[in-house]
Parts: structure tokens; C-alpha cells; sequence
């Protein structure tokens, strides 16, 4: 009996046999760049996972965490994907405390359902739950506290994502200008260890320095040092106003001066996007709203006490005026949820435009944000590349979607990527090759130079998962086995 | 003084210390050099280790305990109010009990004993300043009685670059008709630099003397330049006639009408000495004065009244430390930059001192003036 | 190595001047805010970070323990050399190297006192959020290795959430950059981690942190009540309601009573209870907010609330505030401050739980707390020279922590473990937390130098 027959077996007498899939078509669903795994186990609890591990652990069996699949494209190929154990069967929300204002959930839960469940009673929602009801074939969440809360994280994939995936990858979006990042939400983790060990860390108080600040290497890790099972996260009532306001500009500096010029008031908009018309296009088209893109838009929006949102919307469309735009489009709550929610999505859409899509996403210091924007644009312009641009401006993060036209350009694109990656890491800043294509993805770097943090990272990789079964090489290729 | 006095003395006063640490900004001295030994705390808490046997007096303790400016800037920081000068004052005592002080003040004592003032010249030179004067007769400044004494004190008699403080002092009572006399070779030290010496014990003569001096004038009042002389009398002597810093009775002077001031367009900012502020509790009189004065500006130092920053000629550390006390002085000399102030008024020839000292040395542009010198001027 | 020789490498690294040995200076490093009491071997204070390096450099191979130290205000004994070694004081390390406002950061070197780089940059309209109580002696390098709160923390975060980078030195007296200007890259959260390590892990030798805008209006408001479960609804109540201040902080008529003697801001005397609520941000909306408060607080029988009608009012509510701790050594010359935090709604409970606890040790216990983030502050009052009561004072002080932990909370929420608390360590982490711990420890210190004895308790000897 092979190494993974007899996994397989006692996976099946640990934690039941329903539970262990080695089916064809499941383990096909479940590969990452191509490799599927022998085995996919789905553990109804952090118990089970820790079993799991145990036995992985026994085997020298390679592990890949799986939620929905939404950002298995990010990171490097690993090394080597033998067992995937998904999160699809824990999806419960432990203690919903609002309260408290946190909540805690099991990793399997999707990002939609936490939203839904914090619902006003009059249905309010941080996500629009019509739209995505009539959208998925999956439920939403129907059960509701009728509190008025949400949790301050707009992620990309809104209505997929799993809350554990969000977690690991570090994954935010636009409106982390106001609320912040998942580092900031993050309370407590519950997780095993590459050693199958049950290991908690924080609380539900939003102060807490008992121990060392372990979610925080949870966060963002990728799912290389553990498998994040349960997490409790910080609340915000929901605002009392949301509101989006969309103004175009016939070029980038014009919009490049009223974005930075309405960061230096004392407004407090909840995310100011950059975005090229394809972006516009596509998330509008999408999410059923008519404005059409200029060459450079601006994306505001507003969130929070009624009187702040009326005086936002007065003052940014006389600066509007100032500064030149030629279009502005304002959006109230209905056109605002479903918006945010489609712009998460822009990727999928792209995706469905290019087979061959190459992502890749910017982080520099902030002022940079104009330079890099232009850099971006000019290098994909002037060769003629169909793209989407999104630049939120004030967090110095710029995503962009390469979609190839079918032809077999891939070394253009490693060029391309090539140049992009010396004039961020010029201004000091980082370029992550999120998604591309097969072929190409061999000859680019994922991350870049890890720089001197690297020493420190393979040492703590090497200290919590000496046997090298989690998620070997993904992250920064550590300790690939 | 031995262990078990201290220990009766100061041990509940130094227990009060819970170590919050809340004095070390407040001091200039551990700003200046960075050590636990310069801070408060740090001061406290040797006090007490030294109380409760866990160390012996070292020439370490010495350096570090005679390096305190007695400011007094700590306990205005501290909220269960620590009287931390005091308890180094005391540690002072014990030190110069175990032979463990700065041999200088040895010096010093020995003036005090034989010439009666801190410079070592023959007292009777303490009338010298009153050569600067010429429009007033000699007899009209040396009475046998008087309704107030000017007491002038050793630094004003004695050092140049102090001696306009008296001038102006006699000028402006002169002129307002109070009526009054110095002492001239009669004025003894009051003894202030004894007490920072550890030395209190050595006081008595002196303020015997001086008491006597009073009761022989028949004064009412007595009037000081000096906020140590006057802060020494206030504390120490508490006589039973009324005493003055120089700057409430120019204050009172101002007010009745007898002192009249012209406009001076300046922008003047005002050094608050710890012994009139912090230790005395003047603060408002010379700032009632300055704006007494039509045109001027008074703009605050960021530390000022209770907060008030040395100058770093406190605590006899001029004397012991020179180099600390200029790097205090530094440090006073960036925050009177900072307020943009045409001029630096203070109300004590010892800030005045070292304030222009360290100017001077720094090649830094700045008018340091008396109180008494700014509006004499301003009577002209 | 021998004394004499580690005392001469070390001034050839830094000086003699900044190499400190006698027995005084041994015994004024050996202790901090809190009851615990140490001494290290030597104490240098460097002049930059290569002084740093060299000095960590040293003792990895000598195997010296290594203690950073700002200004010796940590409540938990973090600063304490319990193992000896080298103190680490960095007070001659105080510059802001940059402001740079495009960015919104700030670079200063550990030595900078909390206070004095927030009131550099609000001349410049910009502000560092975390306020400490002891921001006015605190360093910007402590507030990094505590992970310190304040009251503005319920709005704006801890510290953590305020730090984007750091120059660290590792065990071997290597130097690096983690993080920097270029917010939320992929990485491990390295910086994350070292903040609130209690300088377990590494040592930093300048700090990045965020600035942000001041707010356009603030209102400050005291609310004064009969009653201690009055006001400690009130707060839950405001959260409820869907209003997250950014200060509700709480003091009870024990502490209330030591800050007025001392500050004389105007508190009165004879009430149960006071909360000092802040609101800030836009100017818009925020009378309706104050307005919404005022009706929660009458809901909740309130005696009377007052409004801060000026900059000087509400600094001098504050100056009571912060000076909290330092005030109440009016009662008893000793305090024992517990850090405990619950999630707020245990508030009410834990506090009759509190005053259950001085009775049954015969204590004075006075309360003053981050209330809106649930985070106690009770004051054990007490004289240290009374060795018994001193003993009466600890056990109350685990107790308390026991009932914090009880209810879901934690033991520390800003004051950290040091060696206080390592015994409690139990009541919320399991041996297998402890072990995943000791394994992040093991990357960064193979051989034990960094501030041995603190924040993780040695392994059970059944697990050895």
C-alpha cells in the first residue's frame, strides 16, 4: 500500500469517510497551478484539522489549506500539493457579539455571510444582499441580527471569498484608506500548527498584549506557518450614510491634483480610487450603473454620519468643478453596495475577457502613487496592451489586469513585468505577480527581492514547520522541499 | 546627619515615590546627560536604597547628589508631590557627615565664616556698585534707619556683570520716594549657598546677624533683588517685618501711581528663577509688570510658571559642575530662541548670569536683561 | 567573559563615559514603574545604532543578556534586569530623523519621548495617535516594545496599528529594515510581532510610524454620576448605539478624589463615578452625536454633564486623567495597577467582582479605566515597606486577573507581561500557545540573550 492509500485510510477512520475525497473531480477543482492533490479532506472543526495534520505530519505529506479557491493563483508554485484541506465545511459563526462589537467564525465562513448576518433590521448591508441573492446558487446567510454592524474589510471577491483566505493572503481593498487593514481587524486566531498542534493567540478585546502578537504572523503568511481554523474580529456599526461619487478627468495629472487636493482636507472619505476607463467600464457595466469612464476617474466613497456624507458630496463636487472633471456620477446606497462589490470583482471579469490575464498589484509610499500610475500606464500604452488600472490613492496600491489579446506575446509580458517591477522598486516600493498565465508564471518572480526580512522569515518558517509539509514554497519559496 | 535622622526625615517623604517616572522630562539635568543617577527618580530612589541598607554612600552618590540644580521642577511634575529637593538637600547633609562632598564648598564655608560673603573680598566692597551711581548722594542709599532694607545680596555686591541690578533697584526706589537704606559691610551672605551645601548647620551665625541688622534699622520691610536671599529669609528666617521681591514692589509701585513707564515697542519673553516662581510662588507680579510697560509683548516660554525650565545656575552645581551647568543653560538658551523674543527678562542676577554667560560663550545674539533694568529704562 | 574585559569592550564601543558600573548605577537600573525589583551587570547608553550593534554583537558571544530601556515606566517589569546583563538605555538616542509629510510618516530613533514627537508634528496639522498616560515620559522605543494603548486607542488603535516599519537589531548583531513607507507589502508581519514583544526578540533602533490629520472639531464631555453601574452601562450603551468615541474613559470616586487634590481640574469630589467622553473627526454630525450621548447618560440617571468649553478645560480634564496613577500615592505612599480586559459588556460585572476582592483583603482598590475598550485599571493601594500587606496585594491582584480571564478577557491589555504577570500567563494560554511561542522565540534569540525571564514562563518541567 502506497504512502497515500494508507493516508487516505486513516484519514478516513480519523475524521470520517465522507470527509476524505480523492475523487478526480474534486482533486481536479482543488489544484493549484496545475498540480492536483491525491487527496482533498474537508474537517468539520479545528479538532479534525489538527488530526489531519497529525497524520500529514506522520506521512511527510504536503499540505495545501484551501477556502474557495478565490486566491489560489497568488504566491509562488508550491513545491509540491499532496493534501488540500479545505474549510468548506467549517462555516460557523462561534459568538457573533455585537454588542462587543466582534465576532468569531470559523475560516470557512464566507466574507458575504458575515455582512448579511450583521445586517440592519431594515436589511442594510455593508454588501447589496438582493444582488447577490439573485447572483449565487449558494444561500446567503439569512439569519440576521438586526444589528446595524459590518466588518470593515472590502476585499476583493466579496461574494466568495471565505473569511480564513481573506485572512491568510492579507487581502483588502479600497476602503482600507478609512477602516484599515486586516492587521487592524484581526483580534484573535485559533490554528494548527505545521507540528499539528491546537494553537490560540489574542482574544475579543481590542487591546491585548498577553504573549506575543501571533495573529499578526498569521496574517498574510499564505497559510505556511498553520491552518487559521477560527478568528475573531473587530466591528464597526454600520455608517449611517454611504454614498459613491465618480468624477472624470480628461488626464491623469487633473485627477492626480483634485485626488490629492481632497486628501489634504479634513473630509474623511472612506476610499478615493484612480481608475482607467476599462475599470470604470467594466465595474459600472456590471454592477448596472450607466456612468461611462473618462480617461482618468475618480472614485470617492463616503461613509458615515448623514451631515459628514451631505458636506463630502457639496464640497468634492465644487472641487470637482475646480479641478476640471468632466464627468461626475453620484451613487446612493443602492448604487454604491453593488459597485464597491463589483470593483472586488474586477478580476473575474477581466478573466473572463483574457484566458492568458496577468495581475499584478504595486505597493510603494504613497506620495508615489501619480509617478507609478503614469509609469504603468505609459509601459502597458505604448505597447498597445488591453488592461484595467485601479490605484487607490492614499494607501499606495495600484492593481493592474494585463489581458493578452490571444496572441502568444508572453515574452512582451515578462518584459513588461520586468520594467513595472524596476520603477516601483525604484520608489522604494514592491510589485506581487498576482495571476498569469501558465507558461509565463515560470519565468517571473512572484514577490521580488525579499530583501534582509527574508533571513528572519526562513529562520521562523524553519522553527514552526521544520518538517516543511505547509504549503512548501509558496511564500517567497521558504523552505522548498 | 547619620542614617537613622535621615531615615526619620525622609524615609515616608521618599516612599511616596512609586517610581512613575513622570520628573525625568522635567529635569533638566538628566535631559542634559541622560542617567538615572541625574533624574529625580533616580535621586529618590538612591535616598532610599542608601535608608534601607541596599547601598552605601560612594563617591558616586556624592557626584550624582551634588549635581541636583534644586529646581524643585520635579515635584511640580510629580502628583503625589515628592519633595525630592528636600531629600537631596538632606542626602547633602549625610554626605558632607561621611566626608563625601565637594572640597570647594569647604572653601566657600571659610569665606562665609571670615569675610561674611561668598567672593572672599573684604565685606566692606559690598558698597562698590554704588560708584555706578551718580545722581544720588551716598547718604540719601547708606541710612542708620529706614522704613525698607535693600538687601542686595553676595552676587549682585560682588560680580560686574550684576552690579546694574542694584543700580537700578536704588535708582527706581530713589525716584519713587520709598524710603530706604542698604546695609553696605553690615549685609552678611544669608547663607543660602550653605544650605545647598549640605551645610545648614552653619547658617545660624549669619542669620543672627542679619536679623539684628533689621531690628537696629527699625525697617518694616525688606526688599531683594535676589529670589535665593529672598526665598532664604521667606523659609528660613521669617522675620517679622514684611519682605518683597523686587518685582512685587515694582509691581506695587507700578500700581500706586509713583513708577510711571514710557512705550517700549519690544517683544520680550520672561525666565520665571525656581527660587522666586517655583519655590517662592511669584509668578504673576513680574509679568503684571512687563505689561505695565505700554508696547511691550510678552511671549511665553513653552515651560513656564510652575513648569519653568533652570537656567542652570541653581543648586550650587555652577560651582561644582560647571560643564552640566552650561549644558542646562544651552538647553534654557534653544527654548528662549523658540519664542522669536527680542529679549530674555528674567528677575535674578543668577539667571541673568548664566543666561548671558552662556550666550556670549555660544556667540548667540540675545539681550538678557533684569526686570529692574527693563523698566528703569522704561522710566527714562 | 570577565568583568573587566566586558567593561573595556564596551568603551571602546561607546565611550567611558557611557559604560555605567557602580554599585548606585547598577542599583538605579534595576528597577521600573512596577514592584519588581532586578539589577543588570552593566548599563551602556549608546549613541546610534551601529553603538547597538556592536554592543549586541558582543554579547551574543559572550551570551550576556541584552535589556533595552527607555525611560523606565513599564507597569509589568519589562524593563527589569531579572538575569543581569547589559541595560540598554537609550536616552541619548532621542532625534526625529524624518517628518516626512507626503507619506504620512515619521522616523525617530527609540530615545523620543512620546510627548515631544506629537507636539513637533501637530504644529504641522498632523498627530501620532497612541497617547499613553505616560506619553510625557514615555520613549516612542517602549511604546514599540509594550505595544502601549491610551485613550484615544478605542478609536484610533494601539500602537501596533500605528507602526509601519523599524530598523531592529537581530541576536547576532545583524541590522534590518522591516516594513518601511510602502504600507501592507507581502511578507510575514515581522513588525507586527516584534511590537509588544517586550524586547524579547530584537532590539529597535529607529521606529516608522503613521501620522494622520487632526481632527476638524473635538467635544469633550464629563459625565458625572451617583451610581458606578450607572456609568458603566452608560458606556455600553453609547457603543450600542452605534457611536464609537474616541474616548470613553471611566474613574471612580477613589481616584476621582486623589486627582482633584492634585490637579484641581474641577472633577467633584462627592460622585460614584466619572466618564470622560471624547468625540472627534468632522465637524458635521457631531452636535447630533453629543446631543445622542446626553440622552444615553440621562437614560442611565447621570448627575450632570459638563462640556470642555475650551482647549484649556479639556487639556486640564485630561492632565487628571493621565496623572491618575501618580495621584493616588496621596492615599498610600504604593500602588498595584492590574491591566485586565473584558469585553465590555462584563464591565459592570467584573467591577462589583473588583470591590469584592478589596473587602476580602482589606484593601483600598480604586478604579480607573479605558472603559469604552473594556480595559481595567484597578489600583491596589498599599505601602511596599508592610511585607505582609505586600503579599495581600498580589494574591488580590491574581485574583482579579482570574475573573478577567474568566469572563473571556485577557490579563494584560497594555501594560504587558514582563515578569508580573508570567504566572497568570495560564489562565489564558495553553501549554501548546506557550510552546508555539517559545518556537517564534527560538528563531529570534538561539542563544537567550534578549531580556531573558519575561512575557513566555519556562516550560512546565512535566513537558520539559
Amino acid at each position: 500500500m502506497g504512502k497515500i492509500e494508507r493516508l487516505t485510510g486513516d484519514l478516513a477512520s480519523a475524521i470520517g469517510r465522507e470527509r476524505v475525497k480523492t475523487d478526480s473531480d474534486i482533486t481536479d477543482r482543488h489544484a493549484v497551478g496545475g498540480l492536483a492533490p491525491s487527496v482533498v479532506a474537508f474537517p468539520k472543526d479545528i479538532k479534525q484539522v489538527k488530526e489531519i495534520v497529525n497524520l500529514a505530519v506522520r506521512d511527510g505529506v504536503s499540505i495545501v489549506p484551501w477556502g474557495s479557491g478565490t486566491k489560489q493563483c497568488m504566491g509562488d508554485l508550491p513545491s509540491r500539493v499532496e493534501l488540500v484541506i479545505s474549510t468548506e465545511k467549517m462555516n460557523h459563526m462561534l459568538d457573533v457579539d455585537v454588542a462587543n462589537l466582534t465576532i468569531t467564525v470559523e475560516s470557512g465562513v464566507k466574507f458575504r455571510d458575515i455582512q448579511a448576518r450583521l445586517a440592519t433590521q431594515e436589511d442594510r448591508c455593508y454588501l447589496p444582499l438582493d444582488e447577490l441573492g439573485k447572483e449565487t446558487d449558494d444561500i446567503i446567510c439569512s439569519e440576521r441580527t438586526r444589528s446595524g454592524c459590518f466588518l470593515p474589510l472590502d476585499p476583493p471577491f466579496g461574494d466568495k471569498a471565505t473569511i480564513g483566505g481573506i485572512i491568510a493572503a492579507n487581502s483588502s481593498g479600497p476602503r482600507k484608506l478609512l477602516y484599515g487593514l486586516p492587521r487592524d481587524m484581526v483580534l484573535g486566531v485559533r490554528f494548527v500548527t505545521p507540528k499539528g498542534e491546537i494553537v490560540g493567540a489574542g482574544g475579543k478585546t481590542v487591546k491585548n498584549v498577553s504573549g506575543y502578537d501571533v495573529s499578526k504572523l498569521m496574517i498574510g503568511s499564505f497559510g505556511t506557518l498553520g491552518i487559521i481554523c477560527e478568528m475573531t474580529l473587530r466591528l464597526l456599526p454600520l455608517p449611517e450614510r454611504m454614498e459613491t461619487m465618480i468624477l472624470g478627468f480628461a488626464s491623469l495629472s487633473e485627477a492626480a491634483r483634485f485626488a490629492d487636493a481632497l486628501l489634504r482636507t479634513k473630509l474623511i472619505p472612506a476610499a478615493v480610487e484612480i481608475m482607467n476607463a476599462g475599470a470604470v467600464d467594466a465595474v459600472c457595466a456590471k454592477a448596472g450603473i450607466s456612468a461611462k469612464g473618462a480617461t482618468c476617474n475618480v472614485a470617492v466613497a463616503m461613509e458615515g454620519f448623514d451631515e459628514a456624507v451631505g458636506r463630502m458630496k457639496k464640497e468634492m463636487a465644487a472641487m470637482g468643478e475646480r479641478f476640471g472633471a468632466t464627468a461626475r456620477a453620484e451613487l446612493d446606497e443602492g448604487g454604491h453596495n453593488p459597485f464597491w462589490l463589483s470593483f472586488g470583482n474586477l478580476r473575474v471579469m477581466d478573466k473572463e475577457k483574457s484566458n492568458d490575464i496577468l495581475s499584478v498589484r504595486l505597493s510603494y509610499p504613497i506620495s508615489e502613487w501619480e509617478k507609478i500610475y503614469a509609469i504603468c500606464d505609459e509601459t502597458l500604452a505604448s505597447e498597445g496592451l488591453k488592461h484595467t488600472m485601479v490605484c487607490h490613492a492614499g494607501s499606495g496600491v495600484t492593481a493592474i489586469d494585463i489581458m493578452p489579446d490571444g496572441k502568444d506575446r508572453h515574452d512582451l509580458l515578462i518584459q513588461i513585468i520586468a520594467s513595472l517591477r524596476e520603477g516601483c522598486e525604484a520608489k522604494g516600493g514592491q510589485l506581487t505577480v498576482e495571476c498569469a498565465p501558465s507558461q509565463a508564471r515560470k519565468s517571473i518572480t512572484t514577490f521580488g527581492r525579499p530583501g534582509a526580512v527574508s533571513v528572519i522569515m526562513e529562520r521562523l518558517k524553519k522553527a514552526i514547520d521544520p518538517s516543511g509539509i505547509m504549503n512548501p514554497g509558496r511564500f517567497f519559496s521558504l523552505t522548498q522541499q | 546627619m547619620n542614617i537613622a535622622q535621615l531615615m526619620k526625615l525622609s524615609y515616608d517623604e521618599v516612599a511616596k515615590c512609586n517610581k512613575c517616572g513622570f520628573c525625568l522630562p522635567n529635569c533638566p539635568v538628566y535631559l542634559a546627560e541622560g542617567k538615572e543617577s541625574s533624574a529625580p527618580r533616580g535621586r529618590n530612589a538612591t535616598t532610599r536604597a542608601v535608608i534601607e541598607g541596599r547601598l552605601q554612600w560612594s563617591p558616586e552618590i556624592e557626584k550624582a547628589i551634588f549635581s541636583c540644580l534644586g529646581c524643585g521642577a520635579c515635584t511640580a511634575a510629580c502628583f503625589p508631590k515628592v519633595q525630592t529637593k528636600d531629600l537631596v538637600f538632606r542626602d547633602r547633609e549625610c554626605l558632607v557627615t561621611e566626608g563625601l562632598y565637594p572640597k570647594i564648598a569647604d572653601r566657600v564655608a571659610r569665606f562665609l565664616e571670615e569675610q561674611h560673603n561668598i567672593s572672599n573680598d573684604d565685606n566692606e566692597e559690598r558698597s562698590e556698585w554704588q560708584e555706578m551711581i551718580k545722581d544720588i548722594p551716598e547718604e540719601a542709599l547708606n541710612k542708620d534707619r529706614a522704613e525698607v532694607i535693600f538687601f542686595v545680596g553676595c552676587v549682585a555686591s560682588f560680580f560686574p556683570m550684576a552690579q546694574k541690578i542694584p543700580v537700578n533697584m536704588s535708582k527706581i526706589m530713589h525716584r519713587a520716594g520709598v524710603d530706604f537704606t542698604v546695609l553696605g559691610g553690615e549685609e552678611w551672605c544669608c547663607g543660602f549657598p550653605l544650605i545647598g551645601a549640605g551645610m545648614p548647620d552653619k547658617v545660624k551665625a549669619l542669620m543672627e546677624h542679619n536679623l539684628a541688622k533689621v531690628k537696629d534699622v527699625g525697617a518694616k520691610a525688606i526688599v531683594f533683588t535676589c529670589p535665593s536671599c529672598y526665598h532664604t529669609w521667606k523659609h528660613l528666617y521669617q522675620p517679622e517685618v514684611k519682605l518683597f521681591h523686587a518685582s512685587q514692589m515694582l509691581n506695587d509701585l507700578i500700581r500706586d501711581g509713583k513708577v510711571t513707564l514710557k512705550e517700549r515697542k519690544i517683544k520680550v519673553t520672561y525666565h520665571d528663577p525656581c527660587d522666586l516662581g517655583r519655590n517662592s510662588g511669584v509668578f504673576e507680579e513680574p509679568r503684571q509688570v512687563l505689561k505695565s510697560i505700554p508696547g511691550l509683548t510678552l511671549v511665553e516660554l513653552a515651560s513656564n510658571r510652575q513648569l519653568s525650565t533652570c537656567c542652570g545656575g541653581g543648586g550650587n552645581v555652577e560651582m561644582v559642575n560647571p560643564e552640566l551647568s552650561a549644558k542646562v543653560a544651552a538647553m534654557k538658551l534653544e527654548q528662549i530662541a523658540l519664542t522669536g523674543a527680542d529679549m530674555v527678562v528674567s528677575s535674578c542676577q543668577q539667571c541673568l548670569r548664566t543666561i548671558a554667560t552662556r550666550a556670549k560663550r555660544q556667540k548667540m545674539d540675545l539681550v538678557v536683561k533684569d526686570l529692574t533694568e527693563l523698566v528703569f529704562e522704561a522710566m527714562e | 567573559m570577565e568583568r573587566g574585559e566586558l567593561l573595556t569592550s564596551l568603551k571602546d564601543i561607546v565611550g567611558e563615559e557611557n559604560v555605567l558600573s557602580s554599585e548606585m548605577d547598577l542599583a538605579l537600573y534595576g528597577y521600573d514603574a512596577s514592584l519588581e525589583r532586578g539589577k543588570p551587570d552593566v548599563v551602556v547608553l549608546p549613541g546610534s545604532t551601529e553603538d547597538v550593534s556592536k554592543v549586541v554583537k558582543l554579547a551574543y558571544r559572550a551570551k550576556i543578556p541584552v535589556i533595552g530601556r527607555g525611560s523606565g515606566t513599564n507597569l509589568s517589569g519589562g524593563t527589569v534586569p531579572v538575569k543581569g546583563g547589559i541595560v540598554v538605555h537609550f536616552s541619548h538616542m532621542n532625534r526625529i530623523i524624518e517628518i516626512d509629510i507626503p507619506n504620512r510618516t515619521v522616523t525617530v530613533e527609540p530615545g523620543v519621548i512620546t510627548l515631544d514627537l506629537q507636539n513637533t508634528i501637530l504644529k504641522k496639522g498632523l498627530q501620532y495617535a497612541p497617547d499613553p498616560a505616560s506619553q510625557k515620559v514615555s520613549t516612542l522605543g517602549g511604546n514599540f516594545g509594550e505595544n502601549s494603548g491610551g485613550p484615544h486607542c478605542l478609536k484610533y488603535g494601539v500602537t501596533t496599528n500605528h507602526v509601519l516599519g523599524a530598523e531592529v537589531v537581530l541576536f547576532d548583531g545583524t541590522v534590518v529594515w522591516l516594513g518601511g513607507k510602502s504600507p501592507d507589502q507581502a511578507s510575514y508581519d515581522i513588525t507586527g510581532l516584534l511590537v509588544g514583544s517586550e524586547g524579547t526578540l530584537a532590539i529597535a533602533t529607529k521606529i516608522m510610524l503613521k501620522i494622520i490629520p487632526t481632527p476638524e472639531a473635538v467635544k469633550t464631555m464629563l459625565a458625572i454620576y451617583d451610581s458606578i453601574e450607572d456609568a458603566g452601562n452608560t458606556v455600553s450603551a453609547i457603543i450600542a448605539e452605534g457611536i464609537v468615541p474616541a474616548t470613553l474613559e471611566m474613574m471612580d470616586n477613589l481616584v476621582l478624589k486623589a486627582v482633584e487634590d492634585s490637579v484641581h481640574a474641577g472633577y467633584p469630589m462627592d460622585a460614584a463615578a466619572v466618564l470622560i467622553i471624547e468625540l472627534d473627526g468632522m465637524a458635521d454630525g457631531m452636535e447630533r452625536q453629543a446631543g445622542k450621548i446626553l440622552e444615553i447618560c440621562k437614560r442611565h440617571r447621570v448627575r450632570d454633564v459638563r462640556l470642555a468649553k475650551s482647549d484649556a478645560e479639556r487639556a486640564e480634564l485630561w492632565a487628571g486623567r493621565k496623572g491618575a496613577f501618580g495621584a493616588v500615592a496621596r492615599l498610600r505612599p504604593s500602588y498595584l495597577v492590574c491591566d485586565g480586559t473584558v469585553p465590555r459588556t462584563k464591565l459592570p460585572e467584573v467591577l462589583g467582582k473588583v470591590i469584592q476582592i478589596a473587602k476580602k483583603y482589606d484593601l483600598p482598590i480604586g478604579n480607573v479605566f479605558h472603559a469604552g475598550d473594556g480595559n481595567l485599571h484597578p489600583l491596589i493601594l498599599f505601602d511596599e515597606r508592610n511585607k505582609e500587606e505586600l503579599a495581600r496585594v498580589h494574591k488580590a491582584a491574581t485574583e482579579i486577573l482570574q475573573i478577567c480571564a474568566d469572563v473571556g478577557g485577557t490579563i494584560s491589555g497594555e501594560h504587558g507581561i514582563g515578569t508580573e504577570k508570567l504566572k497568570e500567563m495560564s489562565f489564558i494560554f495553553s501549554e501548546s500557545d506557550m510552546h508555539f511561542m517559545r518556537d517564534i522565540k527560538s528563531a529570534f534569540d538561539p542563544v537567550g540573550i534578549w531580556n531573558p525571564g519575561k512575557v513566555i514562563p519556562q516550560r512546565q518541567a512535566a513537558n520539559a
